[in-house]
């Protein structure tokens, strides 16, 4: 732990800006003892639950980063000791009673697992509250999931939400009926997330992307293992990954820049006329790339839908219409607001300001919610 | 005694099976999918355009193939499927290839084999020396965590995805497909690192499943020619060692020692897991049918819709067959899509106005909206709904793809069963099931090479998409075969240009639906039926730890999160 805090020739702060700025690879094959001393000590296991999603956040954590999850993990020594579609065991109930023990009995482990505590928890999904606030639209061993996140939580010395439905409600939010949430916010809203409404208070940290780069979690993890306070921005990212738009590095920024738009698909050039909402969305995409680095959506010809952000999808749609055509850009003179995508001083404070009045959002949760 | 697994994992979440013992055998069981989003519904009002890029939410491993068949269903509304480029149907081969047989890799090594690391079969299996072998290799091999099968299949899977990934942009939910066509021009450069990519995926796939012959050989004398050519192979190696260097691939090794056919009854091997007797389907198969929608654009400009798809737009064959081994004799039936309706019977939704099925495209049902009503005790129990071809219940999925386009290994093996002395042994079953996703990964190695090696090409003048709007008052399906089968996307577009109804019947929605308006079970309840505790009978303890009917309900590759669905609230 001393290590990591102080490390030989690097602050502290300087440790943990290099590994947000390297892949995942990078920063486990140097640093995967450190971490790993660091929980032996702390006895941190890592609780994988699954609410309402489509298992698009595992699949993408096993599809990418370098290593995959599981090695990662291994690595640096976490146990995964709860994922429903990675363990050994399963519920088994005989005439409604738990049978077996934790060995092959997936409920009692979560129990024994819950009652322990200590661990970091990965939340994956919505949590529907719905019907009539029962939560029985998303149902796991006969108890509402919202029920088993709301055991779970209090004993977790973190929480990562991992994927846009769990870090706002994402997809799964669009039914009004499922009344579903995030881990801590609804949207853009901290009071209508699970934990303000369940009066949880414990340190949560949203992975937000639809599905999440595998390199955004297991860094997150690094740095949340390693005892840091992972800074993060109002809408609870770590700045590190989520802190500038989309459109400033995209590879296709060049033919931005020469105003050479695409009108129709796989043409090459720049995607905004095809509805791209890279302007608007937060992620470090175009230098990061996904599946080992190889391509991202823009680079591929896909306008960005701007998956990362708490108000995916609904905001973003229709996927392919003109940020400015589709009054998302609310009161604001078309002119002014094309502008100030498509002028010159595109990143920074212009793009903020476009972003706030995308969706709605007066900006002023910047003020109060900035550093956790 | 009342045996309830909840969840059960290693499978995208949700899924309850209850099942009722009577002297060891079940005799009753329920299958129901627990979680409900409501994609259909959240759909409606939305631009048709963004349906592709929305289903492709449905499920994290089958997003391409959702995005393909939301994509063809526009397509079909447009009257365009005859002017998609080849190109971007290439494409589209490709990345479903590869998201097909990462699919069949998670569900084999992540899902389904680990349960055959089971203590259970230590303490079975060392009754001789045989099974000692057979123990080490399937505990070496197949233990979760830790188990080399697992993480051959992770390095093979991260391959797979970093080759999605160069055509696709990012994997899974990659943007690429979109209606009338693909968005990505890939590079020259970006071919040869796919290729690359294709070497690296089939060498791990070669090493883990056959071990010793290469995927060119297997396929050549087993797919070409017969699969009695396999059963000569399996009997020619060596019993003295098992491992993957004396030929003793995952397959070879599942295929003989996976059947009591094969091991004991044939063999008098003293070692076997009979596979091969569980999960068939009670009367002889006939209450069931397998079916197909027929999957891969055939390399050339366009495609046909699927009731044509027999005329060959796809390379593998849409088709249905009834069940019962005498019917493999003969070509699948042709696929009639507008034989597919859906039961609400048992399903959280309300009946609309006392019919009990409609086609998708009429659907207008009533997601169930009270609390008290979600429970497993009444006559509704499962948000899966119950779709039925004819009045048949399906099993869909590689098997059933199989049947249908009569494969050789498959269709040997199961003459070889079936006429196994006077009782025979089912043509569906846990062994078959699995065989066929095997063979299939193997097929699918051969055929992404071949795509990617003569007809993915590079190059900037080359058209891959063309433009498509659909029409108010347009109606349009896609259907296709995802890994797990049969994935039909149904839309209608309103007056006003937007969805007015948006329908999907998954693969799960077929193989784990609930009993239909006439009290017929669904596929993975009816082969429960008959089944015991563990593949060996009732062993003392099994109640807790009933392996068997893992087995069963694995050996379908269920995902809820695609199988439930409803549209109109």
């Amino acid at each position: 732990m001393d290590d990591l805090k102080n490390g030989p020739n690097m602050t502290r702060r300087a440790f943990l800006a290099a590994a947000a700025a390297v892949g995942a690879a990078a920063f486990l094959y140097s640093n995967a003892p450190g971490v790993a001393a660091a929980i032996e000590k702390s006895g941190k296991r890592l609780l994988w639950l699954r609410g309402s999603g489509c298992g698009g956040c595992t699949a993408s954590m096993l599809s990418g980063g370098n290593p995959e999850v599981l090695t990662a993990l291994n690595k640096i020594k976490l146990e995964l000791a709860y994922h429903d579609g990675l363990m050994g065991q399963q519920g088994v109930f005989v005439d409604g009673s738990p049978a077996g023990d934790s060995g092959h009995n997936s409920n009692i482990r979560l129990d024994e697992l819950v009652d322990e505590g200590g661990y970091v928890l990965v939340v994956e999904g919505a949590i529907p509250n719905g019907p009539e606030g029962s939560g029985r639209y998303c149902m796991s061993g006969a108890t509402p999931f919202k029920q088993i996140f709301m055991n779970a939580a209090p004993g977790a010395s973190c929480i990562i939400a991992l994927g846009t439905c769990a870090s706002y409600g994402g997809i799964s939010r669009s039914l009004k009926v499922a009344d579903a949430t995030g881990v801590s916010f609804s949207g853009t809203s901290r009071m209508e997330g699970a934990m303000a409404r369940y009066g949880l208070n414990n340190n949560v940290i949203n992975v937000p992307g639809c599905p999440p780069n595998p390199d955004w979690l297991l860094l997150t993890l690094a740095d949340v293992l390693s005892g840091a306070d992972v800074e993060v921005d109002a809408y609870g990212r770590p700045k590190a990954f989520f802190g500038s738009a989309v459109h400033e590095s995209c590879p296709r920024r060049g033919a931005f820049d020469r105003a050479l738009r695409d009108d129709g698909f796989s043409e090459g050039n720049c995607l905004y006329n095809l509805g791209c909402k890279g302007t608007l969305a937060f992620a470090d995409c175009p230098t990061r790339r996904w599946n080992d680095g190889g391509s991202m959506c823009t680079q591929s010809g896909g306008p960005c839908v701007a998956c990362v952000e708490p108000s995916f999808p609904d905001a973003f749609m229709p996927f392919f219409s003109k940020v400015e055509s589709r009054g998302i850009l609310g009161d604001v003179d078309v002119d002014t607001g094309a502008k100030i995508i498509i002028g010159a001083t595109v990143i920074g404070a212009g793009i903020h300001a476009v972003k706030r009045l995308a969706i709605g959002e007066s900006g002023r949760e910047d003020e109060k919610g900035g550093k956790r | 005694m009342r045996i309830t697994l909840d969840p059960l994992t290693r499978l995208s979440s949700g899924l309850r099976i209850s099942v009722e013992l009577k002297d060891g055998f079940v005799v009753s069981a329920g299958c129901s999918g627990m979680v409900y989003r409501g994609l259909e519904q959240m759909l409606l009002n939305k631009s048709p355009m963004d349906a592709p890029y929305f289903t492709q939410r449905i499920c994290g491993m089958c997003s391409s193939f959702h995005a393909t068949a939301s994509a063809s269903a526009i397509e079909s509304a447009c009257e365009a499927t005859g002017t998609v480029p080849k190109d971007a149907l290439v494409i589209r081969n490709v990345l479903n290839g590869f998201g097909w047989l990462k699919s069949h890799l998670e569900h084999l090594y992540l899902g389904f084999m680990p349960d055959l690391a089971d203590p259970m079969y230590r303490d079975i299996l060392n009754s001789s020396d045989l099974g000692n072998l057979l123990w080490k290799e399937l505990k070496n091999r197949y233990a979760s965590p830790g188990g080399e099968a697992c993480s051959d299949a992770l390095r093979c899977i991260r391959s797979i995805s970093r080759a999605e990934g160069i055509l696709g942009g990012r994997s899974p939910g990659s943007p690429v497909i979109v209606p009338g066509g693909v968005t990505s021009r890939p590079t020259r450069g970006d071919i040869y690192v796919l290729k690359d990519c294709v070497e690296d995926i089939k060498a791990i796939v070669q090493k883990r499943l056959l071990g010793a012959l290469s995927i060119e050989e297997w396929l050549e004398s087993t797919h070409d020619n017969g699969g009695e050519h396999a059963f000569k192979y399996l009997e020619s190696l060596s019993r003295d060692d098992l491992s993957e260097e004396k030929g003793w691939g995952d397959l070879p090794l599942f295929m003989m020692f996976c059947s009591r056919m094969l091991a004991k009854d044939t063999l008098s091997l003293p070692a076997y897991i009979g596979l091969d007797e569980l999960g068939g389907y009670p009367l002889d198969d006939q209450l069931i049918g397998f079916l197909s929608y027929g999957s891969f654009y055939q390399v050339r400009d366009g495609y046909a819709p699927v009731e044509d798809s027999q005329a060959g737009s796809f390379v593998l064959p849409a088709g249905f067959t009834p069940g019962g081994l005498q019917n493999i004799n003969s070509a699948a039936d042709r696929l009639d899509p507008g034989l597919i309706v859906e039961h609400v019977y048992a399903s959280f939704y309300e009946d609309g106005e006392g019919r009990t099925s409609e086609a998708p495209m009429d659907e207008e049902t009533v997601t169930v909206e009270k609390a008290d009503a979600i429970g497993y005790d009444g006559i509704k129990y499962s948000f899966i709904k119950a779709p039925r071809y004819g009045r048949v219940p399906c099993e869909t999925g590689p098997l059933a793809r199989l049947i249908n386009s009569r494969e050789n290994l498959i269709v040997d093996t199961m003459r070889k069963l079936g006429g196994y002395k006077s009782a025979g042994y089912p043509m569906a079953s846990v062994y078959t099931r699995t065989l066929a996703r095997m063979q299939e990964a193997l097929l699918l190695c051969r055929m992404l090479q071949g795509w990617i090696d003569d007809d993915l090409e590079a190059g900037d003048g080359i058209r891959r998409c063309v433009h498509v709007s659909p029409k108010p008052g347009s109606s349009g399906r896609g259907l296709i075969e995802a890994p797990r089968g049969a994935l039909g996307h149904w839309l209608r577009v309103g007056d006003d240009g937007r969805i007015s109804n948006y329908q999907v019947v998954a693969p799960t929605t077929w193989n784990a639906s609930p009993k239909c308006g006439e009290m017929k079970s669904g596929p993975i309840e009816l082969a429960l039926l008959g089944c015991q505790t563990t593949p060996y009978g009732y062993v003392p303890g099994s109640e807790a730890n009933p392996v068997g009917l893992y087995h069963v309900v694995r050996s379908f590759d269920p995902c809820v999160s695609c199988a439930v669905h409803v549209i109109r609230g």
